[in-house]
Order: C-alpha cells, then sequence, then structure tokens
C-alpha cells in the first residue's frame, strides 16, 4: 500500500518536473515524509495516558517489592497462592484472629457462618478437619467472640452450651484430664500427655463460659494438672497451667514463677514457631504482672519479630507474631498491619471464608517469575544481586539430562536465568548443548497435544539464538501457518487461540518465517479477549507480543485496561471471574506490563 | 526442652511447606512432580515429605498421578496416622476431569485423601480423563500425620502446561 503510493507519487512527479535536481529532492522529501508516517502507524504504540501509566507502574512496584521482601526476609509472600476455590477453616480461624488482634472484627456473613457450622451436630464430632472436637469448639468460639455481640443469636449461644456440654461429659477422663475423641485411642503413647493438658486448659475455658460446676470433678483435675506440671519449667506449660488453676478457683503455688526458663529461647538469633510459643505465653506473663521481663530483654523480643512478616503464608504463626505485639502494648510498631488487611480483603470469600494457601516450587519457573519482576529494579539493588548470587549456584547444579526431563516451560525458564546470571551464556558450550538436547526433543510434526510444549521448545532455541534451519523444524510448520494465514484456525480437534499465538509467537522469535507470519496478521488481530472467558490472561499476553513483534500498532491503553482488571493484589488472575492470583497469569502480564511500560523491550521481526 | 517441642502439636501447625528461597532447599522436581521435606520441629530428626507426579501424557490419553505421604525418621518410626490429600485442577476452554480412578471430579477439579494408621507412609495413585481444551493446571498434595501428639502438615505443588 505505501510502496503504491511512494510509485504513483513519484510517476506524477516525473510528468510535472523537468528539473532532474528538483526531482531528487522532492523525491527525499516524499520518501523522509512517507517514512515517518509509515513508523506513525505502524510502529508506534498510542501513548499510554497518565493514569494507566501510573496504575502498571504500581502493579509492577507492588510485585518487585514483595519479590526484594521474599529474597530480602524470605517471607514467601510473593511466591504464596491462594488454592481457587478452596476454602479452609484453619486459614479462617486464624485470619480472624489475627485481625481480631488489629482491630478488625469478623464480618457479619463469617458470624453466620460459624454460628450455622456450630448448631451442627457433627461440629464436635467430626475428624476430618484440622481442628476436632474440643480444639474446633475453642478456636470457633475465639473468633465469635470477636463478632459483634449483638449479632450473635441466643441460639448461637445455646448450641455453643449445648456442644461444650457434651465434650464436657464425652471427653472427661477419670485421671483429670479432657481429650478428644480423635486422639482416644493413641491418650497412652508417648507424647499425648500435652495434648490433654492443651485440650484441659481449652475445656476448662470453655466450661467456665458455659457455666459449667467444676466442683464435682475440681481436685481430680488439679491433682492431674499438679503431676503434668511438676518438672516443666517451660512459659507456655506454667502460663496455661496457672490459667487452668484460676479457672478452677484454686491459687497455685507462688514457686511455681520460679521454676520457669526461658533466657534461652529470648537470646535466640531467630525464632522458630515453637520458640514463639514459648515467647507468646511469656510476653502474655509479663502483661499479666506474673514476671517481669527486663528492658533488654523486652527489646530483644522485639528485635526478633519485627522482621516476622509471613502474612498469608503462615498466617498462624503472623496471629502469635501479632499476640506477643499485643501482650507488650507495642502493635503500633506492626508496620504491616495495612499491608495485612489488604491481603485479607483481596482474598477473602463474599462469606468470610479463606482459601487454602499454598506455594510454588517449580524448580526454575519460580525463580523466572522473580527474575521478571526484579527487571525494572533500580541497578545494583540489593535484592537483584542477592538472587543472581543464589542463582549462579543453585544452576550449576542442573545437568542437561535432567532437564530435559522438565516441562518445557521449565526448560525456557532456566534459559531465562542462565542468561541472567551470564549474559553470554548463549555463546557457551552449555548452550550448544543444551540447544542440541533441545533439537532432539523437538516433535516431527506439531499436533493437538504438543503444540505447546513445541512453542516452548522453539521459544528455547530463539532465546538461544540459535540459527535454526526450517528443516530442523516440525515437518508441517509451514502448513499450520499458512492454515493459520488463510483463517483455517482449527489447526486440530481441540485447538485454541492461545495455542496457536504460542506457536506463532515462538517462530517470530526465532527470526525465521518473517514473510509468511505476517499474513497470520489479520488472524491475530481479530482475537477479541474475552476476561470473562477462561485463559484470557494467557491470551492477552501471546497476543499483544506477536502484533508487537510484527511491527503492528496495538491499543496498549486497552491493554492496560486489561491488566488493571486482572490485576489482583500481588499478581495477575487468569479471568475476570476468578478470585485469585495465577502463578503463569503473574509471570506473563507482569512482563507485558514491562513491555508497555518500555521497561522491557520486545524484539520486533 | 524435648517437651516442650512436642506442644507445638496441639497447638496446631498446618505449616505450609514449599521452594525456600536463598539458601533453603528448593523442591525437587522432575517432570510434572514435586517433593517437599519439612522438618518437624517437636520430633527432632523427623520430616514430613509430601508427593506429587503427573504423568507426562497428551491431555487427550488417560492421564495418571501418584501422591505420598511420608513420615521419615525413628523418633518415632511410624506416625500414629498418615495422611495425603490430593486436589488436580485443569484450566482451559470448557475443561472437565472425568473417568477417575482414585478421588472424585466436580468439574475441572480432583480431590482425594487417603489415610493410614500406624504407618510411615500413605500413597496413592489413579487416573483421570480430561475432556475440553486444557492449557495449564496445577496439583497440589498434603501430607500430614499425627505422632506423639504431634500434628503438622507440609503441601507439595505443581504448576503445568498441558
Amino acid at each position: 500500500m505505501l510502496k503504491w503510493a511512494f510509485t504513483s507519487i513519484y510517476s506524477s512527479s516525473l510528468t510535472m518536473m523537468r528539473n532532474k535536481r528538483r526531482i531528487t529532492y522532492l523525491i527525499i522529501i516524499i520518501a523522509t515524509v512517507a517514512l515517518f508516517s509509515y513508523q506513525s502507524l505502524f510502529n508506534q504504540s498510542v501513548a499510554l495516558s497518565k493514569n494507566n501509566k501510573e496504575a502498571l507502574g504500581e502493579q509492577l512496584a507492588g510485585i518487585r517489592e514483595a519479590v526484594k521482601s521474599d529474597l530480602t526476609k524470605n517471607t514467601q509472600i510473593f511466591l504464596t497462592y491462594p488454592v481457587e476455590d478452596s476454602k479452609d477453616e484453619f486459614t479462617t480461624l486464624y485470619t480472624y484472629l489475627s485481625l481480631g488482634l488489629l482491630d478488625k472484627n469478623p464480618p457479619k456473613n463469617v458470624c453466620k457462618q460459624f454460628s450455622y457450622e456450630l448448631s451442627k451436630e457433627e461440629f464436635i464430632q467430626t475428624k476430618e478437619s484440622f481442628y476436632t472436637g474440643i480444639e474446633r469448639l475453642y478456636y470457633s468460639m475465639k473468633l465469635i467472640e470477636l463478632c459483634n455481640q449483638e449479632e450473635i443469636t441466643e441460639r448461637t449461644i445455646k448450641d455453643a452450651e449445648v456442644s461444650t456440654k457434651k465434650l464436657y461429659h464425652s471427653t472427661y477422663y477419670k485421671e483429670g484430664y479432657f481429650l478428644s475423641d480423635e486422639f482416644k485411642e493413641f491418650k497412652d503413647k508417648e507424647g499425648y500427655e500435652e495434648v490433654k493438658f492443651f485440650q484441659t486448659h481449652m475445656m476448662l475455658k470453655l466450661g467456665k463460659k458455659a457455666n459449667i460446676d467444676f466442683s464435682p470433678t475440681k481436685e481430680t483435675i488439679a491433682e492431674w494438672l499438679n503431676y503434668f506440671i511438676k518438672d516443666r519449667k517451660d512459659p507456655l506449660f506454667i502460663r496455661h497451667y496457672i490459667e487452668s488453676m484460676n479457672l478452677l478457683n484454686i491459687d497455685p503455688s507462688p514457686s511455681i514463677i520460679d521454676k520457669l526458663s526461658y533466657d534461652s529461647i529470648i537470646q535466640k538469633d531467630y525464632y522458630e514457631f515453637n520458640d514463639l510459643l514459648t515467647i507468646e505465653s511469656l510476653t502474655n506473663m509479663h502483661m499479666k504482672k506474673w514476671v517481669t521481663l527486663s528492658p533488654e530483654e523486652l527489646l530483644s523480643i522485639l528485635q526478633k519479630i519485627t522482621g516476622s512478616h509471613s502474612q498469608f503464608a503462615n498466617i498462624q504463626q503472623q496471629y502469635y507474631v501479632l499476640s506477643i505485639y499485643s501482650h507488650l502494648d507495642q502493635l503500633d510498631k506492626y508496620l504491616q498491619k495495612d499491608k495485612l488487611i489488604d491481603q485479607y480483603k483481596r482474598y477473602v470469600y463474599p462469606d468470610g471464608m479463606m482459601p487454602l494457601f499454598s506455594q510454588t516450587s517449580n524448580p526454575y519457573s519460580t525463580y523466572y517469575s522473580m527474575v521478571v519482576a526484579l527487571k525494572s529494579a533500580e541497578e545494583g539493588d540489593v535484592s537483584a544481586i542477592q538472587l543472581q548470587k543464589y542463582l549462579s549456584g543453585f544452576l550449576k547444579r542442573t545437568n542437561v539430562e535432567d532437564l530435559m526431563d522438565l516441562d518445557a516451560f521449565e526448560i525456557l525458564s532456566y534459559i531465562h536465568l542462565k542468561e541472567y546470571v551470564d549474559d553470554s551464556f548463549q555463546h557457551t558450550k552449555e548452550a550448544e548443548i543444551v540447544a542440541e538436547a533441545i533439537k532432539d526433543e523437538l516433535p516431527s510434526r506439531v499436533n493437538a497435544g504438543n503444540i505447546i510444549k513445541t512453542s516452548y521448545l522453539i521459544d528455547s532455541l530463539a532465546l538461544l539464538e540459535e540459527d535454526l534451519n526450517e528443516d530442523e523444524l516440525p515437518e508441517n510448520t509451514s502448513e499450520i501457518i499458512k492454515n493459520l494465514s488463510q483463517g483455517k484456525t482449527k489447526l486440530f480437534d481441540n485447538s485454541s487461540d492461545f495455542s496457536n499465538l504460542l506457536f506463532v509467537n515462538s517462530l517470530a522469535a526465532t527470526g525465521k518465517f518473517s514473510k509468511e507470519l505476517k499474513e497470520v496478521v489479520p488472524y491475530a488481530a481479530k482475537i477479541k479477549i474475552d476476561l470473562s472467558s477462561q485463559v484470557p490472561a494467557y491470551e492477552l499476553y501471546q497476543k499483544t507480543l506477536f502484533l508487537k513483534r510484527m511491527g503492528i500498532e496495538t491499543d496498549d491503553n486497552k491493554i492496560a485496561d486489561q491488566l488493571i482488571k486482572l490485576h489482583n493484589g500481588l499478581g495477575y488472575k487468569l479471568n475476570e471471574e476468578q478470585s485469585f492470583k495465577s502463578f503463569y497469569a503473574t509471570i506473563f502480564l507482569n512482563r507485558l506490563n514491562h513491555i508497555l511500560l518500555g521497561e522491557e523491550i520486545h524484539h520486533d521481526q | 526442652m524435648g517437651a516442650k517441642k512436642k506442644i507445638a502439636s496441639t497447638l496446631g501447625g498446618l505449616a505450609m511447606a514449599g521452594a525456600m528461597i536463598l539458601g533453603g532447599t528448593a523442591g525437587t522436581a522432575s517432570a510434572y512432580s514435586d517433593s517437599v521435606t519439612d522438618p518437624i520441629s517437636s520430633l527432632p530428626g523427623n520430616e514430613i515429605q509430601s508427593n506429587i507426579w503427573m504423568s507426562n501424557t497428551y491431555f487427550y490419553q488417560t492421564q495418571r498421578y501418584q501422591v505420598s505421604a511420608k513420615f521419615l525418621g525413628y523418633n518415632p518410626p511410624n506416625a500414629d496416622w498418615i495422611k495425603t490429600a490430593w486436589t488436580i485442577k485443569a484450566n482451559g476452554l470448557g475443561v472437565s476431569i472425568g473417568g477417575v480412578s482414585g478421588g472424585s471430579a466436580s468439574g475441572n477439579t480432583l480431590s482425594g485423601t487417603w489415610t493410614n494408621y500406624n504407618n510411615w507412609i500413605s500413597d496413592y495413585s489413579g487416573s483421570y480423563n480430561i475432556s475440553g481444551v486444557p492449557i495449564s493446571g496445577s496439583g497440589n498434595n498434603t501430607a500430614s500425620f499425627l505422632a506423639r501428639g504431634v500434628k503438622q502438615g507440609a503441601t507439595a505443588s505443581i504448576f503445568r502446561f498441558y
């Protein structure tokens, strides 16, 4: 079209002008204007609006900060993924217990939900949940107590009383302790004394609220508690012992406090979960003035817990950290409050329940996702250097044979990581070996089952800057391009726009088939990204990347709007209907975000 | 001190395990598999291990999977119970899981649990078929146990393309 315009202008100029020099000048001017127009039309995207630029910048920064925190504090926040459609009682309980310490009450719907569960007979009978029997009722009641008390019905209070009384009678053992049915068959085995001790404490607390008269069994229970505490010095036991005795209206011996031993735990460099439990009890006793911790001890505790921000990567641990802050009346020093609440809002289901959280441990793509996130980090960024240093050692432990057994996206991620630590990797002997191994993996023909794998293998070869011969590629490669350019997009019975785009994108990355791939542009440009469909995040990334590689103008503001809609907290969702960020969607769309903001340059054909 | 460590048990502890960053132990994965091993601080010397493996077959062929929970160590050698609980999910176009052997399917998700008593291992293998166009998927397996009053869990996860 442009060529035609140029020829036409040139011909008419010839007839009008006789002076050769003037014609030459005119041609130069016209050619310059034509070239400029071409560039503006096809090579430059419409600039991002200020709002979109800011929003995308914030998304990049949010992800980057989470990755930095994971790298420097080992918080594992970025690598924590809520499991779509899952609901988890354990996480829900500890979430609201944590938020309760931050003066945020559970919402009405979750209070209703737990009240409803409590009304069921099987609530205290099931053995399927993580907490069962006494523990399940105890933690659920702790949550219900945080609810707006005006909203707690008489029925709920009655149900709690009924369950408590049932448990009180069914879990009591004549020796003087309480134990839920789940543990009954193991009760005489080593290690269950502590289970009995804590469940007795919980039962006494529940019983007190349900106005149960302890007097018939009080002495036997106290006797058992005294037997249990005899040789124990840990604040965790002593605190719960004193509380239990108080619930029985028996004064514990004042000398019990003298037995306390906690110096070595306070002085530890790092508090593990069990240490946190001990410190939590110790600070609880300090708050109640049962013991007095020195300013040095208090400072030491605060210093250790300051770096502990596991949040939803380990909400139970976070709860105990918050509880320590609370006992020391130092909650204002917990600087992650807004972040925790913000994340909670993103993860909570409409009924107030929380999902199960999982962490990815894919061997290479996990780190590749972090490398993408740190792409826009400032020069000399500590966490980026730390990652680079770690990866240098980690990647050395890979051998090519093992690598080839992995998912093709892991192979691609591995090469990205190798380049991250050594930008001359493509020219090394190892790269050559990897490239040969990948070539051996390429199938003779692309089919419905291998199109995704084949695409990532070709992408990997392109990243290794392999100068591929077309005959090294699957034999139906040209046929696929031709079909797509003719609008025959159902390559196989189960073809998808995503796999089609992925395949042509991988070919575009090799620099081969330039002319043929341009013919695929009309098909790619026509693909509509429906955010409510199943995998729009993948399609959006592949489509945009392909069009940009082909030098086609993309509506970056529209793409930015779609990124904004798919963004959820620390990552990107697979589609608008999903609640949580997805692993691959986050890698792809974070990369796309970098491209839109000009932080990463895509390579044109 | 030993006694104190057992305490963590009753107060809970479904600690998630995953890839530790920088200096930690990354999950040892191959093809479509993951293995996560977590120490049990309340039972020094013992570990809980979660494993998941998914076959590297075309999506239109029968998919196979294996999961296991292992209670490793001799302090004690066996758990009172050990459970493996898994969820496998496929995302794509009109995806649903059917033809299940082992676990139960609902829509694009397959899940199941298996518990062994007085044992160090609980494992399960099964198969399923996928209909529709799967593109990516995930698999999680949570291994949990009860031993000497300690209850703890570890989760292994896979993210994969079909």
